[in-house]
Formats: C-alpha cells, sequence, structure tokens
C-alpha cells in the first residue's frame, strides 16, 4: 500500500513560541517497502509517524493511503483503518496492562471479529517464541517479551503497513536485533510496508529506502 | 523549613488537582454536616423542653393514674391539700362525642375536665383575652377553634356533652401541658371540675385519665414530694413525675427518631472518610514519582510529608468549616420539618458546644482516614523513580495500627451518642455483620466473575476493567453495596409502614371503633346501627407479675417497643379470630384446665419472654388474677383490625367489670351520621373514627421519613463521592486504556460501551446485593420490630435498583468524560518514558 505525504505541515505553540515541527515535508513510500526515517532527537521524527498514521493531525498538508486521503477523517473513520489497515508497534511497547499476552494480541483481531482470534494469536505467540507466556500479564514479562507481544499484537490482522517508532530503543542490542529480525521476516512474509523510526544505523542500513528530517524538512532519500 | 515556599506548593498542588481536591473537600463537608444540624437540633430542643418544664406539665409534681387513684394515693393527696402551701388541682381528660343541639352533626372531642388553679404554670390562651378561669364557669366550655368550624357553631352556640347541653364561652388558643400528647383524636374542650357529677358520663371502665397536679412553694422540691407519693402508690397503676422527670411519647419517638439520623450521620461519615482515603491516596500515587526525584534532590523527609499533611490541613479546616455551616442550615431546616411534632418551639441558636463537637469529630475524622496514605509516604525511597507503577504494596504494622483506631473511634462515637448501650451494640454488631456479609459477598462475586469465562468483548474488557491494577474494586463495591443497602432498606421498611397503616385499607377494613359500650347495651346498639358486628367484652387491668417476679413500671418505660407496665385490654372468647393462628400450645384452651388459662399473643409473649406454662399475675381494679400459658397465638396477617394481647376463658372474666368494644367499616360519608345516632341513643359510647387518625399518623410518618430520607440521601453522596473517588484513582489507567484502545482500532463508542459497561456492572452488582440484604433487613425490621406483614414491592424495587445503577453509571460517565477526550498522539508523548 502506498503512502504519500504531500506538503506536510505541523507547528506546535508554547507560550506564545511556534515552534515549526514539520515544513513542507513530502515523500512518498510504494508497497512492500522497508523505510527507515532518521534525524536528531527532537527533529520530528516521531511527530511525522503519528501524522502519517492518523494519530496526529498535520496543520496543512495531506497523507494518502492507497490514493485516499486520511488527513480529514474522523477518529471513528480512522478506527477501521487503525484496526486493520494498520500495524502499530512503539519504542515503549504500550501493551494494554489489564490484559494477557494472549488478550492483547487477539484484541485487534476481535475488534475486528475475526474467527478464531485466539488461535491465530497463539500462532503468532507461538512463532515469536512466547508460546509458554500466553497468560502472563504485560508486568510479568521483560522488555524484550513486551516488543514480541506488541509486534504479535501489530501483525494479527495483517496489516498492509505497519509504523515502528523506534521499537528497539528501549532493548539491549542483542534483544534489538532479535526483534528487528522477527518484524523483517513478517514483513518479506506477508509483503508489508515497513515504516520504522530509528536512531540505529546497523538498522538504518538493512532499509530500501531511507529518509533523514534536518529543520523539519526531509534532508534527503536514499534507495 | 521555608513556609511561604509549602504555601505556594500546596496551592499548586490544590491548583494542578482540581477534582481530586473537589472530591476530597465535598467528602470533607459531607462527614460534618449531619451530626451539625443534628447536635445542635437537639440541643435547642432539649433547652427548650427544660425550660418550658414546668409549663409543659403546668405543675412541678404529677400523679396520673388510668383508673381513680386508689384510697393510699388519695389520702396522701389530701394531705397536700390541706397545707396552705401546697395548690392542687385534679384533672380529668377523656374523650367522648358532642353534638349541636338539632343533632345534626357531631364530633368526637377531647374533654379536659379542670379544677380551679389549673394551669399551675403557663396560660390557657383565650381569644377574647380574658382569664381562663373568669371564663370558665360551670355550665360554660371552652372549645378550640377547630370545633367551632367542624360542627358550625361560634361562640355563645350551645352543644350537647352527652345529654347536658353547655355553653360555649369562648375559644381556646393553646394550653400549655397540650403539646405532650402524641396525636389527639378530636379538638379540645374545657369543662368546669363543678359540671363533673352532672355530665354523668365518667362512668367506672370509661377510659379516662386522671391526673392531680401539685404547686409546690419555694422549700420542697419536687422529688421529695415524688418520693414521698411513690412511696405508697401503686405502681402497677399509678404514676408520679416532677415536671423534671416527665417525659412524653413524643419525646420518645422523637429521641429515636433523632438516634437513628445519627447513626445514619454517623455511617455517612465512615463513608466519606473512606472517600477521602481513596482519593488520598490516588493523589499521592500520582505524585510518587516527583515525590522520589525531590527526595532523590535532596528535600528531607519532613518536606514531602509536610506539604500534603499541610494541603489536607488546609482541606479539612475550610471542609470542616463550610460543613458545619451547612449542618447549621440543616438544623433550621429540621426545626421547620418536625416543629408541629416537637412538643416545644425550639428558637434556632447555635450551640457552640455542638458545633465545637462536630468540628472536633471533622478534623479527626479527616486526620484518621488521611493517617494511612500520609504515613506511607514515610516509606518512600528515591528509588521508586526506577520502579513501575504495578506491584503490590505490603501492609505495615503502623498502618494496621491506624485501622484499628479508625475502628475504636466508630464504636465510641456511636457509643457517645447513645444513652442506651443496648442499642449501641446491637447497631455496631449489626454493622459489622453487614459489613461482613457484604464483604464476604463481594468477594465470591468477584471471584466468580474474573474466572467468567466471556466470549464477548466488552463484556470482557469490561470484566478486565473492574481487575485494573489497584483498582480497589472490592472496596467499593462493599461501601457502595452497604450504602445502598441502607438506603433500600429504609425504602423498603417506610414502604411497609405506610402500607399497613396508611394505604393499605381494605374494604372491608373497620374504619369506625366504638368503645365503651356496656354490658347492657349490645342490643340498642345494634338496633341503633342497624347491623350486627362482632362484640369484643373488653376487661382493664395490669400485669403484675411473670412466674412470680413483679413488673417493674420504671424498667418497662425504657423500652422502645411496647411494654409490659401499661394496662392491657384483656377479653375473653373460645375461637380463635380469623387472622389467628396458634404456633404454640394445641388449643386456645386446655380442656379442663379450669379457668384460670390464658392465650397470650406473640407479640408481647416476645416483649416479656413469656412462654408456655409461664404464670401470669394480673389485677383488675385491684383485684388479682392468677392464670397459667396455655397456648400462643400469631396474626397471619397485620391490619387494622382488634386484636388483644391476652384472651381468657370465659367464665373466668364473665364477672368483671368489663365494657364492649366493636368495630364497623362505614362508608366515609356515613360516619357522621352514624356517630350522632350512637351519641344520641348511648352517650357513653366513645366513636372513634380512625380514618383521621390514620391521616395523623401518616402526616407524622411522612414527615419522620422525610427527615430520614434526607439524612440517607447524605450517605447516598458520599458514596458517589466514592465513585467518583474511585475513577479519579484509576485515572491514569483508564486514559492508558482509553488510548490503546483507540489505536488498536477501535471506536469511541467501543470505549464509551467498555467504561459504562464496567460502572454498571460495578453498580448492579452493589444495588442487586444492596437490595437483597435491604429486603432481609426490612423483613427482619417489619416482621419483628414493627410486626406487620411483609411486601416485598417488586415494581419499586426493581426501580430502586434502576436508579442505584442509573446514579452510579452517570457518576462514572461524567468522571470519564476528560479520560475520553485524550488523543493518542498527546498521550503517547507523555508516557513514551515509561
Ligand atoms: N504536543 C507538543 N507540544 C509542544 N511541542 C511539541 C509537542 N509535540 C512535539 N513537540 C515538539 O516537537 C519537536 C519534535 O518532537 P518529536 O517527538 O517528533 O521528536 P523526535 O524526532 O521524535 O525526537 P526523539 O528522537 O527524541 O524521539 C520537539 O521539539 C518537541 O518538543
Ligand atoms: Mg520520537
Amino acid at each position: 500500500m502506498t503512502i504519500e505525504a504531500l506538503d506536510l505541515h505541523k507547528s506546535y505553540t508554547i507560550d506564545d513560541r511556534r515552534i515549526q515541527v514539520l515544513k513542507d515535508v513530502s515523500f512518498a513510500i510504494a508497497p512492500g517497502e522497508f523505510a527507515v526515517i532518521q534525524g536528531t532527537s527532537g527533529s520530528g521524527k516521531s511527530t511525522l509517524l503519528s501524522i502519517l498514521s492518523g494519530l496526529d493531525r498535520p496543520d496543512s498538508g495531506t497523507v494518502r493511503i492507497q490514493q485516499q486521503d486520511i488527513t480529514h477523517l474522523s477518529e471513528d473513520d480512522l478506527a477501521p483503518l487503525r484496526n486493520r489497515t494498520f500495524g502499530f508497534i512503539f519504542q515503549s511497547f504500550h501493551l494494554v496492562p489489564s490484559l494477557s499476552a494472549l488478550e492483547n494480541v487477539m484484541f485487534p483481531a476481535e475488534l475486528a471479529r475475526t474467527p478464531d482470534p485466539a488461535d491465530q494469536a497463539r500462532y503468532l505467540l507461538e512463532r515469536v517464541g512466547l508460546g509458554h507466556r500466553q497468560t502472563n500479564m504485560p508486568h510479568q514479562l521483560s522488555g524484550g517479551e513486551q516488543q514480541r507481544v506488541a509486534i504479535c499484537r501489530a501483525l494479527i490482522n495483517r496489516p498492509a503497513i505497519i509504523f515502528a517508532d523506534e521499537p528497539t530503543g528501549n532493548l539491549d542490542s542483542r534483544s534489538g536485533q532479535a526483534i528487528l529480525e522477527l518484524m523483517l521476516e513478517f514483513q518479506h512474509e506477508l509483503h508489508t510496508t515497513l515504516l520504522m523510526v530509528t536512531h540505529n544505523p546497523d538498522i538504518a542500513k538493512r532499509a530500501d529506502t531511507r529518509f533523514h528530517l534536518t529543520d523539519g524538512r526531509i534532508a534527503g532519500s536514499e534507495a | 523549613m521555608h513556609l511561604g515556599l509549602l504555601i505556594r506548593m500546596i496551592l499548586r498542588e490544590v491548583r494542578q488537582n482540581r477534582q481530586q481536591t473537589a472530591v476530597l473537600f465535598l467528602c470533607i463537608v459531607l462527614s460534618v454536616v449531619g451530626l451539625t444540624a443534628l447536635g445542635g437540633f437537639q440541643a435547642n430542643v432539649q433547652q427548650a423542653m427544660l425550660r418550658d418544664a414546668r409549663q409543659l406539665h403546668a405543675a412541678d409534681v404529677i400523679a396520673r393514674s388510668s383508673f381513680p387513684f386508689l384510697p393510699a394515693m388519695e389520702a396522701k393527696l389530701a394531705r397536700y391539700a390541706e397545707r396552705p402551701d401546697v395548690a392542687t388541682a385534679r384533672v380529668w381528660e377523656f374523650y367522648t362525642v358532642v353534638r349541636t343541639m338539632d343533632a345534626s352533626a357531631s364530633l368526637l372531642s377531647a374533654v379536659k375536665v379542670v379544677e380551679p388553679g389549673y394551669p399551675f404554670y403557663g396560660q390557657v390562651a383565650t381569644a377574647s383575652g380574658l382569664p381562663f378561669t373568669e371564663m370558665l364557669t360551670p355550665g360554660n366550655v371552652l372549645v378550640e377553634q377547630a370545633l367551632l368550624d367542624r360542627l358550625g357553631l361560634s361562640v355563645g352556640s350551645r352543644i350537647y356533652l352527652g345529654d347536658v347541653a353547655m355553653m360555649i364561652r369562648d375559644v381556646v388558643i393553646s394550653e400549655p401541658d397540650r403539646p405532650v400528647t402524641v396525636f389527639t383524636l378530636g379538638p379540645r374542650i374545657f369543662v368546669n371540675a363543678r359540671d363533673r357529677g352532672k355530665l354523668g358520663l365518667i362512668t367506672q371502665g370509661s377510659r379516662v385519665r386522671y391526673k392531680a397536679l401539685l404547686r409546690l412553694p419555694e422549700g420542697l422540691t419536687p422529688e421529695t414530694v415524688q418520693k414521698d407519693l411513690l412511696s405508697t402508690a401503686d405502681l402497677a397503676q399509678e404514676r408520679v413525675d416532677t415536671f423534671r422527670s416527665a417525659d412524653s411519647r413524643l419525646k420518645r419517638i422523637f429521641d429515636n427518631l433523632l438516634f437513628f439520623l445519627k447513626l445514619v450521620s454517623i455511617f455517612t461519615l465512615l463513608l466519606a472518610g473512606i472517600g477521602i482515603q481513596s482519593v488520598l491516596t490516588a493523589l499521592l500515587r500520582t505524585r510518587i514519582k516527583t515525590m522520589a526525584a525531590m527526595k532523590a534532590l535532596g528535600a528531607p523527609n519532613a518536606f514531602v510529608m509536610h506539604l500534603y499533611m499541610g494541603l489536607v490541613l488546609l482541606l479539612s479546616m475550610v471542609g470542616t468549616l463550610c460543613g458545619v455551616l451547612a449542618g447549621l442550615a440543616l438544623q433550621e431546616g429540621l426545626g421547620r420539618l418536625l416543629s408541629d411534632l416537637v412538643p416545644v418551639t425550639p428558637s434556632f441558636r447555635i450551640v457552640w458546644p455542638a458545633v465545637g463537637e462536630s468540628l472536633l469529630v471533622g478534623l479527626l475524622a479527616v486526620a484518621l482516614f488521611a493517617a494511612r496514605p500520609l504515613l506511607g509516604l514515610r516509606h518512600l525511597k528515591p528509588s521508586a523513580l526506577f520502579r513501575h507503577e504495578e506491584g503490590h504494596r505490603r501492609v505495615r504494622l503502623g498502618e494496621g495500627g491506624v485501622v484499628l483506631v479508625t475502628t475504636l473511634f466508630f464504636v465510641g462515637l456511636v457509643l457517645w451518642h447513645l444513652d442506651d448501650l443496648r442499642t449501641g451494640a446491637y447497631f455496631i454488631a449489626g454493622i459489622l455483620g453487614l459489613v461482613g456479609i457484604v464483604w464476604a459477598a463481594a468477594w465470591l462475586y468477584l471471584k466468580g466473575l474474573r474466572r467468567l469465562p466471556t466470549r464477548h468483548l466488552v463484556l470482557r474488557q469490561a470484566i478486565r476493567g473492574l481487575f485494573r491494577p489497584r483498582n480497589a474494586t472490592q472496596p467499593i463495591l462493599v461501601t457502595l453495596m452497604a450504602s445502598l443497602t441502607l438506603i433500600f432498606a429504609i425504602f423498603l421498611t417506610e414502604k411497609n409502614l405506610n402500607a399497613t397503616f396508611v394505604d393499605a385499607y381494605p374494604e372491608d377494613t373497620p374504619n369506625v371503633f366504638f368503645l365503651d359500650i356496656q354490658r347492657g347495651q349490645t342490643d340498642r346498639f345494634t338496633q341503633t346501627v342497624g347491623r350486627t358486628s362482632q362484640f369484643y367484652p373488653v376487661v382493664r387491668a395490669k400485669l403484675m407479675a411473670i412466674n412470680g417476679n413483679a413488673v417493674d413500671p420504671a424498667r418497662e418505660r425504657q423500652r422502645k417497643s411496647d411494654n409490659l407496665a401499661r394496662p392491657f385490654n384483656l377479653t375473653y372468647r373460645h375461637h380463635l379470630l380469623e387472622n389467628e393462628k396458634i404456633i404454640a400450645g394445641k388449643t386456645l384452651f386446655q380442656a379442663g384446665g379450669g379457668n384460670f388459662q390464658v392465650s397470650v399473643l406473640d407479640r408481647i409473649a416476645e416483649i416479656g419472654n413469656i412462654r408456655l406454662g409461664d404464670r401470669l399475675r394480673f389485677k383488675i381494679q385491684g383485684v388479682p388474677l392468677d392464670a397459667r400459658v396455655v397456648s400462643i397465638r400469631t396474626r397471619t396477617r397485620e391490619s387494622m383490625q382488634p386484636f388483644f394481647y391476652f384472651v381468657f376463658p370465659e367464665a373466668t372474666l364473665r364477672q368483671a367489670p368489663q365494657t364492649i368494644f366493636t368495630a364497623l367499616r362505614v362508608a366515609p360519608e356515613a360516619i357522621a351520621a352514624l356517630q350522632n345516632q350512637v351519641v344520641q341513643a348511648l352517650p357513653n359510647v366513645t366513636v372513634l373514627d380512625a380514618s383521621r387518625t390514620i391521616r395523623q399518623v401518616a402526616d407524622a410518618l411522612g414527615r419522620f421519613s422525610q427527615a430520614i430520607r434526607f439524612f440517607t440521601l447524605f450517605s447516598m453522596a458520599a458514596g458517589i463521592l466514592l465513585v467518583a473517588s474511585s475513577i479519579i484513582a484509576t485515572r491514569s489507567a483508564r486514559i492508558r486504556e482509553a488510548v490503546y484502545f483507540k489505536i488498536l482500532g477501535a471506536r469511541r463508542r467501543f470505549v464509551l460501551y467498555v467504561f459504562s459497561l464496567e460502572n454498571a456492572l460495578l453498580g448492579a452488582s452493589s444495588a442487586v446485593g444492596g437490595l437483597l440484604l435491604a429486603h432481609l433487613i426490612s423483613w427482619v425490621v417489619c416482621t419483628r420490630y414493627f410486626d406487620i406483614a411483609y411486601k416485598t414491592y417488586p415494581a419499586a424495587s426493581l426501580s430502586g435498583l434502576m436508579a442505584g445503577i442509573a446514579v452510579v453509571m452517570a457518576v462514572g460517565l461524567s468522571a470519564s468524560r476528560a479520560i475520553m477526550r485524550r488523543k493518542p498522539a498527546q498521550f503517547l508523548r507523555t508516557h513514551a518514558a515509561e
């Protein structure tokens, strides 16, 4: 699924001071591509990712997902998109604390009313090596384990696009590596578009496309 | 310690946590409102009563009896009457029907025959303004305006009292000792004592109250005279009171009401205290990281403690002050609502000791409930910075101590507010039992719910929500259920009382009672009313002893229920009434058991702890009568039908002095005419139009329950604050869930459903549990205490249930609104570091 950004602008006003975070950002990502957004801290990477994924709105500009403009969709219209088309993976995992590992994974499938959500969730958990931790609550899992659960949760509805904001940022390099391998494995298998924010040059190296954010502008993209 | 900095920080905390501070503040206000109002009101009434006590009884010493005074008493009274410095006056009170001269109208009236000198204190105010004694000359009567209105007469008209014509000389506006009587069945008529013989109405056996009033000189204390008179009095039927000791029945009802309201207020205080604790705990929890950081930066332990102690202190001072002010307003309202029912008109006055007491109680309660969360701060270590939010706290020894002190505080408070240790013990045991049962029920319920396998997503999420870490679902469920139990129980009991005494008036239930029919008058009576009716012989008697143990009148009068020392109406018959059945013993009487047997109604058997085979000693106008209990009866349904505690075989009482009682169902519009006919034919018969009494009772009951309902509203409010506080306590967890649900593709509606269903589950389970318990409690209260039939009122119960659920849901929803509005991106930013 294609992601297109056209003239995105975003600014924040704090105490009468305007901070221009994104200026005139435009680019496109082809279906099935693995794209990486890089940039210094505070350069606006997370802001861009949340605008592209419909979690936030730009001040102006358009985001098109498969030719559909999503910047003017209401929260409720965005819901099915987030549920079925997008998958999210965050640096700090963000698992629902009151749900077990299995229930966290099942949840998007249940919302989508997929038949047998538990079977699929179990399958995914087995694949990431957490078959024996299904009933554990998030706080009983390590960071790497939590992130693996989050990956399963992002994948259960076979999304066309996965947005990942520094998914390995909270993990040591070995667990980070494992997480990356998992994500890439699934990406190949499902032909998903993967858009990832990362500071890690090793990860960036493996991407099909790299974007650099500097001063709120896309400085360059390399294939 | 830099005070300025501390104050600035306290104010900043208040500003940053408006919702929490507001709930905390309201809890503190609620905790003192009720007790302040009641304390002040009661003190005012008591003071007014004491101030007016002499006037309320119109004398220093009052001797009274339901029978003519016995010779010993007469002799004593005569001796006092001879003393030049003592004044005495006799008073006879009874009900009789008066008729207009043309017999077109008649009315049951409360006759008061008085000797000159009455009243020794206070005044009988007349409409003309002329002195009472000058107006009340023989042949004349003074009446209340109501009598003139109801009979269509005016001053100067003549009326028949029995068969004697009297002239209405003036209208009585007020009499000093009138207010101590509870319900009056008719307007007052004053008659000069010299007309007493002429009236011929006061025959033996009719229900006359005999009184002797004494006014004493300076040097003679009422207590001395009381003691002297009591030394020869027959305690079974004669009472002697001083103006200080005399205690009206109304005052007792009134004291009971106030006591009950106080218990409700204490319950409210408890709920509010729990609210205070939970909000404060939640507030401090959100601050743990900040506080740990402050400590890590080198702020001394005391600083953090002082900050929050200062916050609590500030809030509790402002809160209790506002609560006391609101309480004073309520005190005024209470005075207005109950003014007609209180024998005196208390002037509104701020009672400083009562105000001080509630301030103290409020501050103490806040201190106790705030202690637990605040003490927890002592153990806070900078390392909390690195710990996760979840995880379990250990209960520390010091906190156990706080719980113990809090419990003792409440036990002490209950005991302090009550004069009767037994009731207090019952109340405390009842509350503990209730909380225990509710706690166990909530525990079982939650355990079951947690295990419930459910495929429905919204329902499962809602149930999960209940088990959110630190959700305190169990305590909330317990307090909600307990307060709903209380509210429902009051509601149901009141409904049942109303049904029995007010509404439920089945078609065939008698509404007119005829008292004091003489033995030879039954045929004449039947002729006059034109139909047959069941005649019940009535023998007035006193219960002297059970199994040789004398009935102690002084102790009996302490009882809140019926007492054994009052005169009883005995009857004789050999059959059971249609609504009676025997629960102990085989038959009403034992064949061949002789005349000295008696059948007892279960209600009085319970009061007197009377069992089968017990020996009862009665005295009928001085003549003793011994009988053995051979059966115990119960009434299959409670109603306005006449009933008798003690039934004898006919042979036992046939010769005893007696009157006959009967009851009829008469169409309301025909009552007046029938009354006239009966009184013309049989002037000694007292006709009681019960429909009016029922209305009076209903009115009083209505006011009482209004007061009660108002006070239960406070505990309801405390319960609601508790729900709000729990939602505030789990705010961050809820926001987190709402955001995650949205990110994963849930619509707003889904989040709304989950939260609403969670609150609905909480509301429904506490309401259902509360309702069931309330039914149990009010069933016990109705059948055991009031001895009335119990109805379940399914429709009303259901609406109560719905209302309970709706309130919990509404509060939950309004508290969740802010949570729902959170935008995902915003949340993820601020919580990225966790
Ligand atoms: N809600 C907001 N209000 C004010 N300023 C904001 C807000 N959100 C983002 N910013 C500012 O926008 C800029 C970009 O933030 P963003 O989180 O996108 O950076 P980032 O590139 O993801 O940084 P990092 O690599 O540290 O995660 C920052 O300067 C931040 O302070
Ligand atoms: Mg970022």
